[in-house]
């Protein structure tokens, strides 16, 4: 099955199309723009770019798998809005997925922080642990999120070895993402002295992605593989996966949203006299 | 006339989320999802809440669109959606929609402006419109004088408020009378009980020397000014606010600027219709007036029915149906937002 996917919660316009079968899958083409401003304009020409360039049209897809965020709402607003027209156009299922779980997933095993630019200096985040996400997402400053997991970090969930070795092997092949992985690490206690490190429950973080974790490198010091700084939506797909196979219902897309809208009722009128 | 341009049109500049569908002149469909409850206790529509609600409307409101139609997206000749103006985060969600909904069914896209939708509007109840026309546009966003010689190649800007719009002023003046929240039809309502003629309150830019600079503007901060003013100063004499002489005196003097101007508008330019819409279009004491002070210099007044005079899905798709009968390119897939679309572009250029 032919699964388009897309991700507008970062400054990134990303989308992929990557073919599902019942025991594989393999990312088609991928487009990716980085413009902030620029979702609305951006994303469905790359939609149409994608369909063009493997030869297909949006009438082969079998359903759609859109990154719901956490991120600035107004791009972030673009993908679902596009991804949940085309699946009712389609009458095909939607699937929402958490924007931060796909740079997780991506990010393979370990200890990994993952933290998008959430505007007004501060980050969405979340931890993972070989690819599942174990605290957040939240909105923070940077500054706090180091306090905010100490004192939060729930017990991560038993991940079973053949889960890690499926999220990686859905990326770049299981033997990739552990060298990338291993490379990281090492990285990671070659540059950081344990004391600079993010503490978690079962140890330190040892890698960041996202891009967040770049832009506030001096307050994370985590290194960040610059294949992870925003959302891979093949990620999302495999993320997914379960869902898609099993021909689930889609769900309605909606925003991770983690602030309140800034809205202040009136206060009494102000006088006008005097 | 079954080979008429079958357009379906979004509408999300603001608060209403709607899905209309044409077929040339003729309405199938007009479905709307308003967020306005939402905003009441805020006195005024705040973007991040409608936007918010856009994006949960769209695929219901699309789907009650199709139902009433009886159509399907298959059968569309085009899909038009507000580009602009209004609220920015509100018009990319339906921007962004109707791209999914252009891209899923290979229909072309026509990015189009709000105000010159509001125009088109009348078409689908009083057939098509003789040109060159006058419109006013006067809702809780806009108020405008406008020139149409021809509604598919731009219309020409005449005058427009230099401060609040008039619905703006039925809102903050229903605020100050403690009526709610929006203020066009509560005061509409609370009016009819009132005189109109107990209170004079100014009218804005028609003194002579105003007249020189903005002959066709609007200005409706002073009128809000000079309620409050009076509020204020009845209650601290200790006497109640006649709220019912003050919300007729108040809609009379914005109906009497509206009407004088408007027909000032044609009269000046020579032509004999006047189109009026938007939400204030819909107060029942400005279609009174404008109707009987028009006939008496020779004007038609063409003012839609209520509902289609707030923002609706039907007017986006009217314009777009004129579009497509005009043969204009369609816009292309890049077709941005624009919260500040000029009146001078229809619709966004291919
Ligand atoms: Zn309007």
């Amino acid at each position: 099955m032919l699964v388009l996917a897309l991700d507008t919660a970062t400054p990134a316009s990303s989308v992929a199309l990557v073919k599902v079968t019942s025991d594989w899958m393999e990312g088609v083409v991928e487009r990716r723009a980085v413009d902030p401003r620029a979702h609305g304009e951006t994303l469905a020409p790359e939609i149409a770019e994608v369909l063009a360039e493997a030869g297909v049209g949006a009438g082969d897809l079998g359903a759609i798998v859109a990154g719901t965020g956490p991120g600035p709402f107004t791009g972030l607003r673009v993908g679902l809005a596009t991804a949940a027209s085309m699946g009712q156009a389609l009458g095909i299922p939607t699937y929402g997925v958490c924007s931060l779980d796909a740079l997780g997933r991506a990010a393979g095993p370990g200890l990994v922080l993952v933290a998008t630019d959430a505007r007004r200096r501060e980050v969405y985040f979340a931890t993972y642990e070989d690819g599942v996400r174990t605290f957040g997402p939240e909105v923070a400053r940077p500054a706090d999120v180091a306090s905010i997991i100490a004192a939060r970090t729930r017990r991560p969930e038993v991940v079973g070895e053949s889960e890690i070795i499926e999220a990686a092997t859905a990326l770049a092949g299981a033997e990739g993402a552990r060298e990338a992985a291993a490379i990281a690490r090492a990285e990671a206690t070659s540059r950081l002295r344990p004391d600079e490190t993010l503490s978690h429950e079962k140890g330190k973080l040892h890698r960041g992605a996202g891009e967040g974790v770049l832009k506030y490198g001096e307050i994370f010091r985590l290194p960040v593989e610059e294949h992870l700084l925003y959302p891979p939506p093949a990620a999302l797909v495999a993320l997914a996966a379960d869902r898609i196979r099993a021909g689930e219902p889609g769900e309605q897309l909606t925003p991770l949203y983690l602030r309140r809208p800034d809205a202040v009722e009136p206060a009494a009128r102000k006088p006008v006299l005097t | 006339m079954p080979d008429e341009p079958l357009v379906l049109g979004i509408e999300t500049s603001c608060d209403e989320t709607g899905v209309g569908i044409v077929r040339g002149h003729t309405l199938l469909a007009d479905a709307l999802a308003s967020s306005v409850e939402q905003h009441a206790r805020f006195g005024g529509v705040v973007p991040e809440v409608a936007s918010r609600a856009h994006l949960e409307a769209i695929v219901p409101t699309m789907q009650r669109a199709l139902d009433e139609a009886k159509v399907t997206l298959a059968d569309v000749d085009a899909i038009a959606v507000t580009s602009g103006p209004g609220l920015a985060g509100a018009l990319l969600v339906g921007v962004a929609a109707a791209k999914g909904y252009a891209l899923a069914a290979d229909k072309p896209i026509y990015g189009v402006n709000h105000l010159a939708a509001h125009v088109a509007v009348d078409t689908l109840e009083h057939g098509p419109l003789p040109e060159p026309a006058v419109a006013m546009l006067v809702s809780g966003g806009h108020s405008s004088l406008l020139l149409v010689d021809d509604l598919t190649n731009g219309v020409t800007p005449l005058g427009a408020t230099i401060d609040d719009a008039a619905g703006e002023a039925f809102d903050k003046v229903a605020r100050l009378l403690g009526l709610g929240f929006p203020g066009g039809p509560i005061i509409d309502r609370t009016a009819r009980d009132g005189d109109a003629g107990s209170i004079a309150f100014p009218r804005g830019l028609t003194a002579p020397k105003d007249l020189a600079a903005h002959r066709f503007d609007f200005s409706f901060s002073g009128l809000k000014t000079a309620v409050a003013r009076f509020v204020e100063a009845t209650e601290r004499d200790g006497t109640p606010v006649p709220v019912a002489d003050v919300s007729a005196s108040f809609q009379e003097a914005v109906c009497d600027v509206l009407t004088t101007k408007a027909i000032d508008a044609c009269l000046f330019n020579e032509v004999e219709t006047l189109v009026i819409g938007g939400g204030v279009a819909a107060n029942s004491r400005l279609r009174a007036m404008v109707t009987a002070r028009a006939e008496k210099k020779g004007i038609r007044v063409r003012v839609p029915r209520p509902q289609l005079c707030t923002d609706n899905g039907a007017m986006v798709a009217a314009l777009g149906s004129r579009l497509v009968a005009a043969g204009v390119a369609p816009s292309r897939l890049d077709l941005p937002a624009d919260s500040a679309m000029p009146l001078t572009e229809v619709s966004v250029a291919g």
